[in-house]
């Protein structure tokens, strides 16, 4: 880059902001020097974010006789599954009061992880047609998806407390966590969605391989059965895993509350920041010639 | 850098370059440049056409120009914002409504929320589509879907507007209404990047032409000269084969040796001049005559320009060869824009010879008309007219007319004062 070519601020700020020069050139290397811009711009599409992130919420359930009762019925289904097979038939339950509220909120905090993950990293391709017509910051395509996460979240913690309530099971102080952990999981499946998102624009064999690795990744997690109850050497190896302490803290939160476990929170925190941020820059890296591959 | 000189758009060596995976020759990838050194200087306000055959690298220029696929070398400077109108309906999702499909569709094209909410009455209105509005999109009629794509897109605030080929879908009417919609957006101070095929309307629009030719430029100035050196690109490729055929007098000795007009294209009005060399040999004794027959792309003989028509026979130099070289001047009537073919016939008593496809002119627009002009109203004549007209007589408050046949003066009346 040309030092000289440094984009004259021109009029006062309040005159003509937007009056200001945009320079196209060749991408190179990771773009790290152009961040900030980079920052800014995602900033000013912020009412696209939120258009596409309406539009992916409008569309899930139009069409469907059932519309918003969906959301609610997934999560009881899957903890039911749960209750029954691990609950029951494997015998998890043993020593747990609540055990469908347990899974249920382990559930929650899983769906919560997975569902962003799978879009973001689906989001670029499935929107190829607009990606190859209209320029705006393809981030906002994995970043969008976060906001229907978070109304299923809702709506699931939602029906979550009519069953905890009939059940007798009071909230505890746990809850104030809940921000906290949801926020490292959301932050963690972003950064390896926009990974996988970045990877599928060349080889769309991610598509294929992620629906067969989530399931392992689940029963990894302990989202069925509690970290506590697994033996002490391979409990080191599930806590390496950040939705392990994220699904753990979620339902501690929730159901009875074990205190914050500070090595895990901050061991997580680490992860999923730095998931973020390389996820972000591979993303990045991908982002501008994209439309040429996709 | 004053802000007076300041270019709406800059750019300089602009190269994309792209690699075509190559199978054929040992599986090395090859490079294609698509787009090879442009250079260009768009000063704000002006409209300016790019022209192009397919492939001359006119989209890859506007997905450079609108950051969809960064460049290879070179930079482009915005001064600005830009709109782009690449392609109408661009994230229009089928099952949103009207009214949904409006606000994601602006937030796309980079409108802010206030903006849209701001101008919504007016893309409603321009579209047409008021009663529709709460209706998913997938069950509009395609012209209503155009329309209301179109009308989200025009109504981005912008100061420099890319617009690609969106005039080739909608009907006239809505045609006429875009034209109208971006020559407003040139007045009003905006600098307009428009490519299209259309030559019509790049020069009903534009005030300067730039001609892409395999990723170059190859002509940049005024839009008749634009029009004309396009036309001459394609000219290049496209060469009518002269099809010799005998004719019914057998060696006369009498040949077209060339028939070639003066320029290889011509405006709508301009007398278009063609020069023709025969030669004669000396076993020639009677007079003959030369015909000229202009043939459109239909293969409709438009004119038959026949020597017999204006001042009759050419004779021949007594017992010697002979070469004579004359020049047809057509002054009327207008040809409509697009591609002619000369046959070309050398006759005395029976033709002497023949020379289909001897040669080929381009007639390029402007209309010789005033205003913004909808394809259909010349999209039925074999030429153009040279005419006037006027309202002679205007009855008011007439009765009406009692036969249902009569009617039509009626309207057209209506049509007059409307």
């Amino acid at each position: 880059m040309e030092p000289e070519d440094a984009p004259p601020q021109k009029g006062a700020e309040g005159e003509d902001s937007s009056r200001k020069i945009r320079r196209i050139q060749p991408a190179e290397g990771w773009g790290g020097e152009q961040l900030f811009a980079w920052a800014r711009e995602l900033w000013e599409y912020r009412d696209l974010l939120w258009s596409l992130a309406v539009r992916d919420l409008r569309l899930r359930y139009r069409q469907t006789a059932l519309g918003v009762l969906w959301v609610v019925f997934q999560p009881l289904a899957g903890a039911g599954i749960f209750a029954v097979v691990f609950g029951w038939v494997a015998g998890f339950s043993k020593g747990k009061e609540h055990y469908f509220l347990y899974s249920m909120a382990g559930l929650l905090a899983w769906n919560c992880f997975q569902s962003t993950f799978l879009k973001a990293s689906m989001s670029v391709v499935a929107n190829g047609a607009l990606v190859a017509k209209v320029y705006f910051p393809r981030m906002l395509l994995p970043l969008s998806t976060v906001l229907s996460t978070m109304v299923d979240l809702c709506i699931g913690l939602g029906a979550f407390s009519v069953v905890a309530w009939t059940e007798g099971c009071p909230p505890s102080f746990g809850l104030l966590w809940l921000p906290c952990w949801v926020g490292l999981g959301l932050l963690f499946a972003l950064g390896m969605g926009m990974m996988a998102a970045a990877l599928m624009t060349r080889f769309r064999d991610v598509q294929h391989v992620l629906p067969m690795l989530l399931p392992f990744f689940l029963y990894a997690t302990p989202v069925a059965y509690g970290l506590e109850s697994v033996p002490e050497r391979w409990r080191m190896i599930l806590g390496l895993n950040p939705v392990s302490w994220m699904v753990q803290g979620v339902r501690s939160g929730l159901c009875r509350f074990e205190g914050v476990p500070w090595n895990g929170m901050v061991y997580s925190t680490g992860v999923a920041l730095a998931a973020f941020l390389v996820g972000g820059l591979c993303f990045r890296r991908m982002e501008r010639s994209l439309a040429d591959v996709l | 850098m004053s802000s007076k000189s300041q270019k709406a758009v800059l750019v300089r060596g602009l190269s994309k370059r792209y690699r075509i995976p190559g199978r054929n020759n040992g599986g090395r990838a090859q490079t294609f440049w698509a787009l090879r050194g442009v250079d260009l200087e768009v000063d704000p306000g002006e409209v300016v056409g790019v022209i192009g055959r397919n492939g001359a690298g006119k989209s890859t220029f506007l997905k450079v120009l609108t950051r969809i696929t960064p460049p290879s070398e070179g930079f482009v400077e915005l001064c600005g914002r830009v709109g782009s109108l690449l392609e109408v309906g661009t994230g229009f999702h089928p099952e949103l409504t009207g009214r949904e499909n409006i606000y994601l569709n602006g937030a796309i094209l980079g409108m802010r929320r206030a903006e849209i909410r701001a101008s919504f009455d007016a893309i409603v209105t321009f579209a047409g589509v008021e009663r529709f509005l709460d209706m998913p999109v997938k069950r509009y009629s395609s012209g209503m879907y155009v329309r209301l794509a179109f009308a989200v897109a025009a109504h981005l605030r912008s100061e420099i507007l890319l617009v690609d080929e969106v005039l080739s879908v909608g009907d006239a009417d809505f045609q006429r209404r875009c034209l109208g919609k971006m020559r407003d957006a040139a007045s009003g101070g905006r600098t307009v990047l428009f490519v299209s095929h259309h030559l019509e309307s790049v020069a009903a629009l534009c005030s300067r032409a730039v001609v892409l030719e395999s990723g170059q430029v190859s002509y940049d100035g005024e839009v008749s000269g634009g029009l004309r050196a396009y036309a001459q690109a394609f000219g290049k490729v496209s060469r009518v084969s002269a099809r010799r055929s005998p004719g019914s007098i057998p060696n006369s000795g009498v040949a077209i040796v060339e028939v070639e007009p003066a320029n290889p294209c011509f405006g709508c009005t301009e007398s278009k001049r063609i020069r023709v060399q025969v030669s004669c040999g000396r076993e020639q004794r009677v007079p003959y005559f030369v015909s000229l027959h202009v043939v459109d792309a239909r293969g409709a003989v438009l004119l038959q320009c026949d020597s017999r028509l204006k001042g009759g026979w050419i004779r021949p130099e007594e017992g010697a060869h002979s070469r004579v070289d004359l020049e047809f001047v057509l002054r009327g009537p207008w040809l409509k824009p697009g591609c002619y073919r000369i046959d070309a016939f050398v006759c005395a008593s029976g033709i002497l010879d023949r020379l289909e496809g001897a040669a080929e002119f381009t007639v390029v627009p402007p209309l010789p008309y005033e205003g913004g002009i909808p394809e259909e109203a010349t999209a039925q004549g074999a030429v153009l007219p040279d005419f006037e007209w006027s309202v002679v007589q205007r009855s008011c408050g007439a009765s009406p007319p009692v036969d249902g046949a009569l009617s039509g003066p009626g309207t057209l009346a209506s049509a007059v004062n409307g």
